[in-house]
């Protein structure tokens, strides 16, 4: 069974690397570099492997006390292993070397450590281990409290922490995508396999998903026969099976990383982290590249280290770095295997201490030895798997430390023609070596010490199923004495789960228990088929051991006695001294909790937020069991009793840009442009954000001194000649039937059935509450044909409002109704020439005279050569003015038009500043008073409500509240000293009186400098409002610090009479 | 955009587009009428909800109940609005949509990266039309054949977002 000199034989430079053996392309070398070292891998290896066949243990710093770390596993639950990747703004911290496919040019960089690796000057905070232990800020930070801020959560943030962020943004490009299947399969190991040919060969959806890059989970890891041929093969025959159905499609490089409501999980692919440069080629063939990044993305102006080395630096349409895929799985099928458990030592954190799956992983899958001499340590049948694998290999096992005292009888055989020493019943008390093993104390069964040595220790302390998916919506996992393990409990809704995720840990149970899955999910779905036949393994029971538990031998605990170190208290048949790592990302040690414990942080909650335990990015996925195992032995209670903490999404650790997806930058959300928007911007229109609009804000003109000028300027050609505004973006609803007029009578507080054909009226919709919704003006166009305008920002909920009352409240009235809005490009024409302008862009024949077309009539002409257009004789503005509604696609003809048969009268395009100043000179309502919290009495409108019909709102308009007499209401401010700029936001007091709560008020809601009038003015709800004219009132600004004295005026400042309207 | 890469988007221009809705309250009658319309004038009957009849110069897609939206030739969606003025309630939506037909083997997953829907053909067939959003925009679309190819509509304002998605899915739009 023994190779003997099958180690250190590999390529030059990989001096672990074993002479045969691996699914690693021994034909293809790739160099990369980790620090300051140029080193090789092969194709097949990550990079955990690639450092192990050059000889390399230690890896990184741990985050507390900087401890020496190594590599403890070959999967994403590596605590100790984390590294930088690349540089510059692709610098990325934290990603498990074990996780990291090895590409050429692979630039990885040891974190947490200074100024190296191997000499790190923060290590001395081990020496100050004791004053770090659990809950070491609270206690120690105490005091002076004015010492926090200032002094120490600043000594904390930069001594805490592991790796450092890009701080820039982030180049890649990500995209997000949705996946509709009938059984997701989680998990592409034995179980995984056999589930989803089982529901793949009956025709159903599947999608198999895997966070490895090559399907087989521990098939590739262990030396397992299936079917009459190895393991391997036999994953390699499925995957090619799946892969030619055409209804099932694998995801490599994926995890699913959450699982949501209703059948949906996150899943993260991986699509280009192991090329050494993003993008080219696309995985699936004839798919099309992605586009560009946005001319506007932050665009870093190095090509990136890393990719960009064998390569000129990368133009064009690019892969994505990963795709964040939104699933929806009718059923699913968990079967993302275990984890193994290490055990509790002191120094089992030292590099080559290493779980004992992850040898064997390291041995037949990278063709790597990890160490040369091994001492095993294991709580059951477990490890003498490892012990068979390093012979197979030909490594030499020095010992076998098993905690059972009846190791059964040919296993004690195995280790005496290993010629490794057997401690039954013993256990490991201590690893030894800085920054590698080179010993390991053990205590025999009577009591005997020992010290043997070795530079790799394999622990096998039993497997944790990865049932953190089977818990995101709630599930509470079971303690299951049988496999020593928690399982999984209730399930959400579609999923099953199958193989050792439900710690059906035997190769022949999982591969059985997965085919059944797969077809028991497939047969819900609508599937059938006859019943599957599971793929034949040798039976491999190994019997689940407790061992691994630790032992408070004897005693309870509050009786127990520990030392003043807190040492002793876990088994105190074997104390422990020095640090035993319970959680290794977070440093956390059985004496923290220990103290966690001591001090009344008992329960899971508490103790996790106590010591940190489990809160790193690996989310403690070797360390939470083992936590509270520890903690069921101090309080004697058992595990069951003792319980869990939450499990919550991601799985693994999600980078934002993948959520993001292609939502950033400029592309953060949809925008919304008017038909003229090119026509605007070609005129200098400065935009500004109007929900998901851009409005012109105004137009700006060479040599304006701010914005302020510019709307000034177009305020007053509207005053004294005329201009012309796009309100397009205004919601448009239309509206047909015969009840047009009953549901617009229920809607509105004022009365539209009366309304007559041609006419347009101001209306005014409030809420159930009573409070105003938005307001607007509606037009008959015919006697069965409304046309209803919102404000911009309220056309959506108004729209919506409008489906509610008609789909539910009022279904028996014969309306039809829709948006519109896009349908029409509109203009505001304003001021004394409005009419002049009108008439010279309309075709020939539209009378336009005040007779013919008076204020708030409403009809239809054409311009542009036969374009039918609607006009609206309504004014915003207070001046003459007409709006004009053309199809959108003759919208930017339109304006041009409109430009054009106004030059000669002085006309000037305005923008919403312009068009906000009109509108509070002339005192009317908008955003500002609109503003979800006034009534139509607040605006002065109480006399709109009609008494003759009920409409929406009516009933609550007469709370007692809303009615009260010193209500603040809708006035005009001006400033007594008329050089004084007003701010919106700034509180009325009256004079004398001193600027608090208690004396307020009212508020400013919205304020302009008046061109006409030459100063400032503004519109605010005062107590008692327009009762008070005439008054003095200040404006207190305690933001700014600014008092300003007030005369109180109405609303509208100019044209009070309207004389301007209906001319 | 050839067909090499397996997919084609252009803008459909020069249609006609209608809101027709069935006349009387909702849940009503006037269906039947409508039909009987619809039938006699263009030789389509009334489709069932989540299906479209009729082909590209003239089709008419179910929207809600008892609403439909007819898009084709903007001739044939005038003549159709004539002949059912006294059967069904029309608002003319000419000009407020944009439409961009899509085709081609890759079609599917390039709609995967803007479309929550599932296009699966044992999902939507030929015939179907639904309504969803795409890159967060409300959208209509409907399956034109087997090819695959779909119309996807939105609003035109949000033309410019909506194309832009699309060429970061992958299927820049010719004519836009």
């Amino acid at each position: 069974m023994s190779h003997a000199g099958n180690v250190v034989t590999g390529p030059s430079g990989q001096t672990q690397r074993l002479a045969s053996g691996g699914l690693i392309d021994r034909g293809t070398t790739l160099p990369f570099r980790f620090d300051e070292h140029d080193l090789a891998g092969l194709h097949g290896d990550t990079l955990a492997s690639a450092l192990l066949a050059n000889g390399v243990r230690l890896v990184g710093r741990s985050f507390k006390y900087h401890r020496p770390r190594g590599i403890q596993s070959a999967g994403s639950e590596e605590p100790n292993a984390l590294v930088e990747l690349r540089d510059g703004a692709w610098r990325e911290p934290n990603t498990p070397a074990t996780m990291i496919e090895l590409f050429a040019g692979l630039r990885a960089t040891s974190q947490n450590r200074f100024p190296s690796l191997r000499f790190d000057l923060m290590a001395m905070n081990g020496l100050f281990a004791p004053l770090l232990k659990a809950g070491f800020y609270y206690k120690t930070f105490m005091w002076p409290a004015s010492f926090w801020e200032r002094f120490y959560e600043p000594l904390i943030r930069r001594a805490a922490g592991l790796g450092r962020a890009s701080g820039v943004a982030d180049p890649d490009l990500y995209e997000r995508a949705t996946l509709f299947c009938d059984v997701l399969v989680i998990g592409a190991g034995p179980a995984g396999l056999a589930a989803a040919l089982a529901a793949g060969r009956r025709g159903a959806r599947v999608v198999l998903c895997d966070e490895d890059f090559r399907p087989g989970g521990r098939l590739l890891a262990e030396r397992a026969v299936v079917d009459h041929q190895p393991g391997v093969a036999w994953a390699a025959a499925a995957e090619a099976e799946l892969a030619a159905l055409t209804e099932v499609r694998i995801l490599r490089r994926t995890t699913v990383f959450g699982a949501y409501d209703h059948g949906t999980y996150g899943a993260l692919e991986r699509v280009a982290d192991h090329l050494a440069r993003p993008g080219l080629p696309h995985p699936q063939p004839g798919l099309p590249p992605p586009g560009r990044p946005h001319p506007g993305d932050p665009q870093p102006g190095d090509p990136p280290p890393g990719r960009s080395q064998s390569g000129p630096p990368h133009s064009g349409p690019q892969e994505p770095r990963q795709r964040c895929w939104r699933i929806i799985a009718r059923r699913a099928v968990l079967a993302a295997g275990a984890t193994e458990r290490p055990l509790l030592f002191a120094g089992n954190d030292r590099p080559g201490v290493m779980l004992a799956g992850a040898v064997r992983a390291y041995l037949n899958r990278f063709a790597v030895a990890p160490g040369r001499e091994v001492v095993i340590a294991t709580s059951g049948d477990e490890g003498w798997r490892t012990l068979a694998d390093c012979l197979h290999h030909g490594l030499r096992v020095a010992a076998v430390v098993d905690r059972r005292t009846d190791v059964p009888a040919p296993l004690q055989a195995l280790a005496a023609q290993a010629g490794a020493r057997l401690f039954a019943g013993g256990r490991v008390t201590s690893a030894r070596g800085a920054h590698g093993l080179h010993a390991v104390d053990v205590i025999d069964a009577s009591g005997g010490t020992h010290r043997v040595g070795a530079d790799l220790l394999a622990m096998a302390g039993g497997w944790n199923p990865a049932l953190a998916l089977s818990t995101h919506l709630g599930g509470k996992p079971v303690w299951d004495d049988t496999a020593s393990a928690f399982v999984p409990g209730e399930l959400p809704q579609g999923m099953l789960v199958a193989g050792a995720a439900r710690a059906r840990f035997g190769l022949a149970d999982a591969l059985a228990d997965g085919a059944q899955a797969g077809a028991n999910a497939a047969a819900s779905c609508g599937f059938d088929g006859p019943a599957p036949v599971p793929p034949r393994a040798d039976p491999d029971e190994r019997a689940a051991s407790a061992l691994w538990l630790p032992r408070v031998a004897g005693k309870r605990s509050d009786d127990f006695d520990h030392d003043e170190q807190g040492n002793g208290l876990v088994d105190s048949q074997y104390a422990v001294s020095g640090k035993a790592f319970v959680d290794f990302q977070h440093d956390v040690t059985v004496d923290d909790v220990t103290i966690a414990h001591r001090e009344g942080f008992r329960s899971v909650e508490h103790l996790k937020r106590y010591t940190t335990l489990g809160m790193a990015t690996d989310q403690g996925r070797t360390a939470n069991v083992t936590g509270l195992a520890l903690m069921a032995a101090l309080t004697g209670q058992n595990i069951e009793q003792t319980g869990t903490t939450r499990l919550r999404p991601p799985y693994t650790p999600v980078a934002i840009g993948a959520l993001a997806g292609h939502d950033r930058g400029h592309d953060f959300r949809p925008t919304r442009l008017t038909p003229a928007h090119g026509w605007a911007a070609a005129q200098g229109a400065v935009f500004t954000e109007a929900g998901a609009w851009l409005r012109a804000s105004h137009f700006a003109r060479a040599g304006d001194a701010d914005w302020q000028q510019a709307a000034s300027r177009e305020a007053l050609a509207v005053r004294n000649a005329v201009g012309v505004c796009d309100v397009s973006t205004l919601g448009k609803i239309e509206m047909v039937g015969p009840d047009c007029g009953r549901l617009l009578d229920r809607l509105y507080i004022n009365t539209f059935s009366s309304l007559p054909v041609g006419r347009a009226r101001y209306g005014l919709m409030l809420r159930e509450d009573g409070l105003v919704l938005d307001d607007g003006t509606v037009a008959r166009l015919e006697p069965d044909r409304f046309i209803i305008t919102t404000t911009t920002a309220n056309a959506g909920p108004v729209l919506a409002h409008m489906e509610f009352c008609h789909q539910v409240l009022w279904p028996e009235l014969d309306v039809h109704f829709v948006s519109v809005t896009d349908r029409w490009a509109q203009f505001s024409l304003a001021g004394p020439r409005a009419r002049d302008v009108l008439a010279a862009a309309l075709d020939p024949g539209c009378d336009l005279s005040n007779e013919a077309f008076p204020y708030m009539e409403a009809g239809t002409a054409s311009m542009l050569g036969g374009v039918g257009v609607r006009l609206f004789r309504i004014s915003f503005s207070g001046e003459l003015a007409y709006e004009i509604a053309v199809p959108a696609a003759s919208g930017e003809a339109a304006i041009r038009a409109l430009i054009q048969a106004g030059e000669k009268f002085g006309i000037l395009p305005y923008g919403t500043e312009a068009l906000g100043c009109l509108r509070i000179e002339k005192g009317h309502p908008a955003g500002g008073e609109l503003n979800g919290q006034t009534t139509a009495g607040d605006l002065g409108l109480a006399r709109m409500m009609s008494k003759r019909k009920d409409f929406i709102g009516r009933a609550l308009t007469q709370r007692p509240a809303l009615l009260a007499p010193d209500r603040p209401s809708l006035v005009g401010l001006r400033p007594v000293d008329r050089t004084s700029r007003l701010r919106s936001g700034a509180h009325f007091i009256a004079p004398g009186a001193a600027a608090t709560i208690a004396n307020d008020q009212g508020w400013m809601s919205s304020v302009t400098y008046s061109p006409t009038l030459g100063h400032w003015i503004g519109l605010g709800f005062l107590a008692g409002g327009m009762a008070r004219l005439g008054e003095p009132i200040r404006a207190c600004d305690p933001l700014r610090a600014e008092t300003v004295e007030l005369t109180v005026v109405a609303p509208c400042h100019i044209d009070p009479e309207g004389a301007r309207l209906r001319v | 955009m050839s067909d090499t890469i397996g997919i084609s988007a252009h803008l459909r221009v020069g249609l006609g587009m209608v809101s027709v809705a069935v006349p009387g309250a909702v849940p009503g009658g006037g269906a039947a009428v409508l039909a009987e319309a619809l039938h006699d004038h263009a030789g389509l009957a009334l489709p069932d909800p989540g299906c479209w009849v009729g082909d590209d110069a003239l089709a008419l897609l179910w929207s809600a109940p008892g609403q439909f939206l007819a898009v084709g030739d903007a001739g044939a969606t005038q003549r159709l609005a004539d002949s059912l003025r006294a059967q069904a309630r029309l608002i003319d939506l000419t000009g407020a949509r944009v439409v961009v037909r899509l085709s081609g083997r890759s079609v599917r997953e390039v709609l995967a990266r803007c479309v929550p829907l599932d296009l699966h053909p044992r999902t939507m067939r030929p015939g179907h039309v639904a309504s969803t959003i795409a890159a967060h925009i409300g959208v209509q679309i409907w399956q034109i054949d087997a090819l695959p190819s779909y119309d996807l509509a939105g609003p035109i304002s949000y033309a410019g977002s909506l194309f832009r998605a699309l060429e970061l899915a992958g299927a820049p739009v010719v004519g836009s």
